[in-house]
């Protein structure tokens, strides 16, 4: 299957189709920068005034920071300072930490990418499967109580949700924890910043890695099945009429009348085709995600990007939100682009278009 | 289950329109000494109160009525302002298309790139915390996805047949948009319409959980949440009730937009 | 080798009835043209000896594969019949074959699965010598192409080619070069019958082309409305045809030769609905020989033998 995937031709295409999609995302990203530059400034109080105002320092102290900070160039010139540091990978360092905003992104992208991929992945596996089961059971009982979920789940809003959850199994059957990434008595350092692969890391005893292990997954469970809901239910939905549509079509008869298993007519040949929309939906989710887990960690006190971007907007700490609103869009569009190319990997047919 | 939905969304738009005249007492009304009573037949009612009171003695029932009208009428003023915004930009995107169709896709590549919740949290940062400026911070973060409905159902319909004669004809492009195509792209965009009615209840609400949407003492349902998340321990049921109130809601809402997307047009993905 | 025969074969959808009774028998060896309007219910005919009607099917008579009924099977055994012994290929071949499985993948799985052959080299042997046989040029060079790189004939060939694969008793082809360029038409036609012949087996040739079905076939199954009206050997049909319904297609043919002013001859009337319920011979509405007898009553016939289904040919005139 895979042997002409990288024949001339094709690699060509794709080379092309991804060259002309790199120049898109180099203009997003352009845009991305000017809308958060601008956008936070145009938020009443500044960063200094609101660190040292109430204190009452004088007015010669706060002009000497905001020189030292760069705010008393015009906002061309620190645009111009920003988008130049921004292409050498320089964003800056935080007001209020004083530390690399590219190195705190990354720690608290950490935090967020394990959430936010289990939850992704949970999403996938659950949904696909889902809709593999309302599809094969069209019009019964299975399929309506499976839609009916989907659609309950799709309007869920998770931050009730979330809270639900809390009630039910932190509070109530205190089966899990109410907040954090691991319960306090574990310090693993972090190396990937992923708790589940760092704790084996750690110079400890094999009991205290596996009880570290079984801390951190307990308490990512919550936040990613809050997280994971609503993509669940818009990826079980598509499968479901994706493999709906594909079960219909000429070349799946042909399947059966070759006599092959209804597991393979269906497992192989039917959801090879149905798939290849859900894979674009499943990028998309990429998106929900990430908004997502601005709620999802606020419940959870989870210590990921997006608690950090939202109180970085309280502080007006400019940095952080420039530097952090542009590296998320670079995830989004990177990952918007990989899900094309995985498009094209897995149909044959998207990847001869244009070829003549 | 269509049927269920409606009588849902009818329910609450009666108690959004008629809510003052139906609830029983004023929403900011407190009694005291009935300090988080449970509701009905649970320990710790009131009989005056069927559905409890809240941390300061207010009448749950009477605020969640309130809070339908300020969510529903949010709900809607975020669907009308992203709808009209988002059908001109994508009208004028899909009928120009070229540079002007280029320059207004990537514009909302832009603002699709960026997580919404934040986008609009930045918006409310800048206007001030309100359920005005929460309804246009949610409306601003749905237009992307209206102008892209709206654009690519354009582009279809005019490399039509009856789009091209009624060019043919001599009719201004504003009239073969207004009359001619967008007619035609009624099933998307009412399919959006109702949808977007839905997501619109939510990031409003979600903005007032996040203590940037209406302001207490309102009883907007994302802000009780947001209040009564401290009682999430001694009284659960201030949580439980706003947030099932949303949930119906949007699900109602969503179970209608499924069937008139599948009676409109169903060969319209369910995504 | 084995027979079919297909036994008042009747098939519902809730109230519409596109098939109401169909009778034929083919015997080992021997090729049978199914000749019809659309709508004829010749297609549906097909998938039900497939066993690929859709759920919502009701069916209804007998269908008998080398003495065993194929109603009775369980849904195992038919699989073991399907593809087997019994393949088929559709019309149009252009979406019949997967898009996201190249050529030789979809053969494979044939060879693989159905006839079980373990090693993937012999399968491949295989494989190319049938793309061969179908008349593929290079073979080599197909084997890992995806469906959307061939043509239309081309791809007509790989379908014939994976029908083949499992070495059917029985091949069904639906119509099988209608979505086809003419020039290839009758390249893909010449090549099903000289593999039938050179294999040996039986080939069911679904078509609304009169013409063609009887210059290839050994019999004619004349069918209209759901019904099989008229049954004989190819030359027959042709000749003498018997039932005025086959009288009136050959009659509407155009012919080589004939005066620039004659005008074609056609049928008046339109084909009734599946949904129509019919009292008496399904072709009574349109036909000119019609008598008082025909719109009461249906004409009879028994399924082995050959047949026609009209009072006129069994001079049943007179009965009443």
């Amino acid at each position: 299957m895979v042997q002409i995937l990288f024949t001339e031709w094709s690699c060509n295409l794709i080379l092309k189709t991804a060259s002309r999609r790199l120049f898109e995302i180099g203009l997003t990203l352009l845009g991305v920068s000017l809308v958060a530059f601008f956008l936070i400034r145009m938020v009443p109080g500044d960063p200094v005034t609101l660190m040292i105002g109430e204190r009452g320092a004088s007015p010669e102290a706060i002009a000497e920071l905001k020189a030292r900070l760069g705010l008393d160039r015009s906002l061309i010139e620190q645009y111009g300072l920003f988008a130049a540091g921004a292409v050498r990978g320089d964003l800056g360092v935080s007001i209020l930490s004083g530390r690399p905003v590219l190195g705190e992104f990354l720690e608290r992208f950490a935090a967020t990418s394990e959430l936010g991929v289990l939850a992704l992945i949970l999403a996938t596996i659950a949904g696909v499967g889902l809709g593999i089961v309302a599809a094969l059971t069209r019009g019964r009982w299975l399929d309506r109580v499976s839609m009916s979920l989907a659609v309950t789940l799709y309007s869920m809003p998770i931050f009730w949700w979330g809270l639900m959850a809390i009630v039910l199994f932190s509070v109530k059957l205190a089966w899990l924890p109410v907040s954090g990434r691991i319960a306090v008595e574990y310090d693993v350092p972090l190396k990937s910043g992923w708790l589940l692969i760092d704790c084996w890391m750690m110079e400890a005893a094999w009991g205290e890695k596996v009880a570290a292990f079984w801390s951190a997954l307990r308490h990512l469970t919550l936040p990613v099945i809050v997280l994971a809901t609503v993509p669940l239910a818009v990826i079980a939905r598509m499968t479901r009429s994706s493999l709906l549509e594909v079960i219909g079509e000429d070349y799946v008869r042909t399947a059966r009348a070759k006599g092959l298993s209804p597991m393979r007519v269906i497992g192989l040949h039917a959801l090879r085709n149905a798939l290849i929309p859900v894979v674009t939906v499943v990028g998309l989710m990429l998106g929900t995600i990430l908004t997502g887990a601005i709620l999802t960690e606020t419940i959870f006190s989870w210590p990921g990007l997006g608690r950090w971007l939202v109180s970085a907007v309280q502080s007006r700490d400019y940095p952080v939100i420039q530097g952090g609103v542009l590296l998320v869009a670079v995830i989004v569009v990177t990952t918007s682009l990989i899900v094309d190319l995985l498009s094209f990997w897995i149909s044959p047919r998207l990847r001869d278009r244009g070829r003549s | 289950m269509k049927r269920l939905a409606l009588a849902t969304v009818g329910f609450f738009l009666l108690l959004a329109i008629f809510g003052p005249w139906l609830a029983p007492y004023s929403a900011s009304q407190t009694f005291e000494g009935a300090y988080r009573l449970s509701p009905l037949g649970f320990d710790g009612a009131d009989a005056r109160f069927i559905l409890g009171t809240d941390d300061v003695g207010r009448d749950q029932v009477s605020r969640l009525i309130e809070g339908a009208r300020l969510s529903l009428f949010a709900g809607l003023a975020v669907t009308l302002i992203s709808m009209s915004l988002g059908v001109l930009i994508g009208a004028i995107a899909g009928w120009s298309g070229g540079w002007i169709e280029s320059v207004i896709l990537r514009l909302m590549d832009t603002l699709m790139a960026l997580p919404s919740i934040l986008l609009a949290i930045v918006v409310v940062t800048i206007l001030g915390p309100s359920l005005t400026n929460a309804v246009l911070a949610a409306a601003v973060t749905s237009i992307p996805g209206v102008v892209r409905v709206v654009r690519a159902a354009i582009a279809i319909e005019k490399t039509k047949s009856y789009a091209l004669s009624s060019r043919l004809f001599g009719a201004s492009s504003l009239r073969t948009v207004a009359l001619d195509l967008l007619p035609n792209c009624m099933a998307p965009i009412l399919v959006q319409l109702t949808l977007g009615f839905g997501d619109g209840v939510l990031n409003v609400a979600a903005l007032g959980f996040l203590g940037l949407g209406a302001r207490p003492p309102a009883a907007e349902w994302g802000t009780m949440l947001a209040d009564a998340k401290g009682f999430i321990e001694s009284a659960p049921f201030l949580v439980v009730l706003p947030g099932l109130c949303i949930l119906v809601v949007i699900l109602s809402v969503n179970v209608l937009g499924d069937s008139l997307r599948d009676r409109l047009d169903p060969k319209l993905r369910k995504l | 080798m084995k027979n079919l025969i297909v036994d008042h074969l009747s098939i519902r959808f809730g109230a519409a009835n596109p098939v109401r009774d169909v009778c034929f028998q083919l015997d080992a060896g021997r090729s049978l043209g199914v000749v019809g309007e659309s709508g004829s219910g010749k297609s549906l005919t097909a998938l039900a000896l497939m066993g690929l009607l859709p759920e919502q099917a009701q069916v209804s008579g007998e269908l008998s594969w080398g003495g065993r009924s194929l109603q009775t099977m369980t849904e195992r055994e038919r699989r073991a019949v399907r593809g087997r012994e019994i393949a088929m290929i559709f019309q149009d071949p252009m979406t019949c074959l997967n898009p996201s499985f190249t050529v030789g993948f979809q053969i494979d799985e044939v060879l693989k699965l159905r006839l079980g052959i373990r090693s993937s080299a012999e399968r491949r042997k295989r494989g190319l010598e049938i793309l061969g046989d179908v008349g593929i040029p290079a073979p080599e060079t197909r084997w890992d192409a995806y469906p959307h790189q061939l043509s239309g004939g081309m791809s007509q060939r790989v379908a014939i080619a994976q029908a083949l694969a499992s070495e059917p008793e029985l091949l069904i082809a639906d119509e099988p070069t209608t979505a086809l360029d003419v020039t290839v038409q009758m390249q893909i036609l010449e090549l099903l019958f000289s593999l039938k012949k050179k294999r040996g087996m039986s080939l069911l040739f679904v078509t609304h082309d009169l013409s063609v079905a009887g210059r290839l076939c050994d019999d004619i199954l004349v069918m209209y409305a759901g019904q099989s009206l008229e049954l004989a050997a190819a030359g027959a049909i042709l000749k003498s045809p018997q039932h005025p319904y086959t009288q009136a297609l050959l009659a509407a043919r155009p012919h080589l030769g004939g005066g620039s002013g004659d005008r074609l001859k056609t049928i008046p009337g339109s084909v009734p609905r599946a949904t129509e319920q019919i009292r008496g011979c399904v072709f009574a509405a349109r036909c000119e020989k019609k008598f008082d007898r025909c719109e009461r009553e249906a004409p009879a016939f028994d399924a082995t033998s050959k047949f026609n289904r009209c009072f006129l040919s069994r001079n049943e005139r007179g009965s009443l």
